[in-house]
């Protein structure tokens, strides 16, 4: 009797035990570094307490990084769900040749996302990159598109668009393709077409697919450090430095852990939080078996 | 079965088969085998070698190693069954190169196994980083220099030289002959781990071997200078202003089409401490400015601090757009392809780049100088010298150090640089070396100015664990003052603000 009871713990225990390991202990060890003020290089380390948290809120570096974050992840994922939506929308149509188009759509997917950077940066060299050279034949000038404070975010921006809008768009095209015809039949005979037919049957339908987009990423953009890596590494200065980044140079790099860690928490509860509003949202749609 | 379900499964092992190969067999390199790996069309006259006492085959053969007074397979013999292995993480370097195709001889002189990693420099100091800083010990052998060992001594994570040296089952002293390495080489590997400031390497434990000597000077287009007019006397560049007058008058455009081709100068700029070494470095210290003083509180906005950055802001007008963005080596390939008058930078560019007609359109056309003194005479030119350490972690101490003296001997060495270009080489008697000289000799003044050179490089920056932190942000503030963002003053006085925030966090000063 008992055996029967227990039979389905049992049977996920290992899968709570790997989430354990891999991410949940890691999160909890970020959390206890960042109240230290451990540095590699050195080998006394403090406990602190808050001090890392209320030093990053007088810190005006801290606060540049935040306004970078904010401007990418807002215009990163902006960009990425308005182009893949209505990428989407126009590959929903019969037109010819949509299974081509819907192929060619995902090759920047298939490569990985540092590959897509570098190739990127290698066009976009001022001197002898492709762009340059395309912009300067239909005689417009060209920049130092990553070298430049005014270009760098923008560039970055627009390669992390370039990269993961066939994301967004490939959910989308899923959600829209099972959205049944019925329903717009049904909306046709009540006098709904067109934008009022968009606005009642589609967006009700692909809610939960716009959430679970929206959720990917926005937490794929302020995670963001492979891009910036291999286009700007940051710069120029700190005008790509996302707080993610930050993290990511501070502890690779220089070795703050204590620092990195209080950035990357940061980071994390941002996320944490986005996440808990979005999924509330699609709640009633999970609820229950 | 049916044949769905066959198919099923068959490609399902298909799967489990490629993806496992992949990771069994996509890890570590190991050395490429004898035949294939040895260069076979050296034409340099190895036979001709007069210092050495055995007659050298095209490769560097075995005798030369068999005459040091030690046993080269001491650490085999005690091995256990499956032999020792060491594994060495190297950066991307002619060096590099260069010791690749002799590690086979390094193994059956030894016996021991060199299993090895080469990496993009980006990658490789994390990757070394992580390996250090959790003790794994996996790394045995890795490349580092002063700067890096500001980091790894004051956690212990690299091992102090000094009893290996003086181990004589390890080290035969008189062929290994530490003595034959340049001061300067050896002593910027020296620290003791504590003090904080300027000059204060130099003393204390050895912890690496320098392999190379890289020193910061001015490499310029003679061909150029001449159509301009510009005329070069003895002991130009005098002051910095003649580089900025001269990088001035040739920034112009050579084919009338209104747009500039011609640079008067080139340089690092991307968002790192190692931009430094493109001649920031050397007119910053020049001027007697200081990142410093002695209680470790930044003062690179001192009143020389900002001429100096004016100046070099001045000098970066000068250069093609895209600046901040670049690494050493877009900065080598760029002045190698033409277009551009001068370049302050390592040295070793000519010797290995420049100055070869099969990789560069400027051979020949070159003049090399120090960097002129500041207003106040002082004159500082920046170094580094690439290094291999031993993990201090390491489970094969003893065969990591026979690689390393192998490595960094005479007959390595000498191979390294007249096979590979690795300029310039720490050691005296391979500089001296009449092949070198001759091959050295061909470059105009090249050999004067590295000579002449040794006289003023130092390490210029403060001895610092946290001087990667603090130049970063130094050299990003700078980057803004070169973009015309902000005012040499401003970037100043906010790195310095920013230098004193991390030397806060890492809690050297409160």
């Amino acid at each position: 009797m008992d055996n029967k009871k227990w039979y389905p713990y049992m049977l996920i225990i290992p899968s709570i035990v790997i989430v354990l390991i891999i991410a949940i202990y890691p999160i909890v060890y970020a959390f206890y570094l960042s109240l230290t003020d451990q540095v590699l290089a050195r080998p006394i380390t403090n406990f602190v307490g808050l001090r890392n948290y209320i030093n990053n809120f007088t810190d005006l570096q801290f606060w540049q990084f935040m306004k970078t974050t904010a401007v990418f992840v807002v215009a990163s994922v902006g960009l990425q769900f308005l182009i893949g939506f209505g990428l989407a929308l126009l590959l929903n149509m019969n037109i010819r040749g949509k299974y081509f188009f819907r192929v060619a759509m995902l090759v920047p997917l298939l490569i990985p996302p540092i590959t897509g950077a570098l190739m990127w940066k290698i066009m976009l060299d001022p001197l002898t990159g492709p762009i340059n050279y395309l912009l300067n034949l239909v005689g417009l000038p060209g920049r130092s598109w990553l070298a430049d404070s005014a270009t760098a975010l923008p560039s970055v921006i627009a390669i992390d668009v370039w990269i993961f809008t066939p994301f967004v768009a490939l959910i989308l095209l899923a959600g829209l393709q099972s959205i049944p015809q019925t329903m717009y039949e049904a909306a046709a005979v009540d006098g709904a077409r067109g934008w009022k037919s968009f606005r009642m049957v589609t967006l009700p339908m692909l809610r939960p697919m716009i959430y679970l987009v929206l959720l990917f990423r926005l937490a794929g953009a302020l995670t963001a450090a492979d891009t910036i890596f291999a286009t700007t590494v940051g710069g120029p200065n700190i005008d790509t430095t996302t707080l993610n980044f930050a993290a990511f140079k501070n502890l690779f790099s220089y070795g703050f852990m204590g620092y990195a860690a209080s950035l990357g928490i940061t980071v994390f509860i941002m996320i944490f939080v986005i996440s808990q509003l979005l999924i509330s949202k699609t709640r009633h749609l999970w609820k229950g078996a | 079965m049916d044949k769905r379900k066959f198919l099923k499964l068959l490609i399902l092992f298909l799967v489990i088969f490629i993806v496992t190969s992949f990771t069994l067999f996509g890890c570590k390199k190991e050395a490429v085998p004898v035949e294939e790996a040895m260069p076979a069309e050296e034409e340099v006259a190895k036979e001709e070698v007069v210092e050495e006492k055995e007659e050298v085959a095209p490769e560097v053969g075995l005798e030369e190693f068999t005459n040091a007074n030690i046993n080269w397979q001491q650490v085999a013999e005690k091995a256990p069954e499956e032999g020792t292995s060491l594994y060495v993480a190297m950066v991307k370097h002619p060096f590099t190169e260069a010791l690749l195709p002799l590690i086979p001889s390094f193994e059956k002189l030894t016996g021991i196994k060199v299993l090895y990693d080469i990496l993009p420099q980006d990658e490789y100091w994390p990757k070394v980083t992580i390996d250090m800083s959790s003790g794994a010990g996996l790394i045995d052998v890795f490349m580092t220099g002063p700067e890096l060992n500001w980091q790894y001594i004051p956690p212990s994570w690299i091992a102090p030289l000094d009893e290996y040296i003086g181990n004589a089952q390890l080290t035969d002293p008189e062929w290994y002959n530490v003595g034959d390495f340049y001061p300067a080489a050896i002593d910027a590997n020296r620290w003791d781990g504590k003090t904080l400031g300027h000059d204060a390497y130099g003393k204390g434990p050895l912890y690496a071997i320098p392999v190379t000597y890289e020193i910061m000077s001015l490499t310029y287009r003679t061909d150029l200078f001449e159509e301009a007019g510009i005329v070069v006397d003895e002991g130009w560049p005098h002051t910095w202003q003649d580089i900025l007058d001269a990088a001035k008058t040739l920034t112009k455009d050579t084919n009338n089409d209104g747009k500039i081709d011609q640079y008067g100068i080139i340089a690092r700029g991307s968002k790192t401490w190692a931009s430094m070494f493109g001649g920031y470095s050397n007119i910053f210290y020049s001027y007697g400015a200081e990142d410093f003083d002695e209680n470790m509180k930044s003062i690179v906005n001192s009143q020389r601090g900002v001429e100096a950055t004016e100046l070099y802001v001045e000098l970066m007008k000068c250069a093609p757009p895209g600046v901040t963005d670049l690494q050493w080596f877009q900065v080598m390939s760029a002045f190698a392809s033409g277009g551009i008058a001068m370049v302050i930078d390592c040295d070793w560019f000519g010797a290995a780049t420049f100055e070869d007609p099969s990789v560069s359109e400027v051979a020949g056309k070159l003049a090399y100088a120090i960097t002129p003194p500041g207003p106040d005479g002082y004159r500082t030119q920046d170094l580094w010298f690439w290094s291999l350490g031993m993990n201090a972690a390491s489970y094969n101490k003893d065969a990591a150090w026979l690689f390393m003296q192998w490595a960094t001997s005479q007959p390595v060495m000498l191979q390294s640089l007249l096979q590979y270009q690795n300029w310039n080489p720490p050691r005296e008697s391979v500089w001296e070396n009449p092949d070198v000289i001759a091959v050295s000799e061909k470059w105009a003044n090249y050999r004067a100015v590295v000579e002449e050179s040794r006289k003023y490089t130092k390490v210029p920056h403060a001895v610092n664990p946290q001087v990667f932190a603090v130049i970063d942000t130094w050299w990003g503030n700078v980057q803004e003052a070169i973009l015309g963002e902000a005012t040499a003053k401003e970037a100043l006085d906010r790195s310095a603000e920013e230098m004193n925030t991390i030397m806060e966090r890492a809690g050297v000063n409160k």
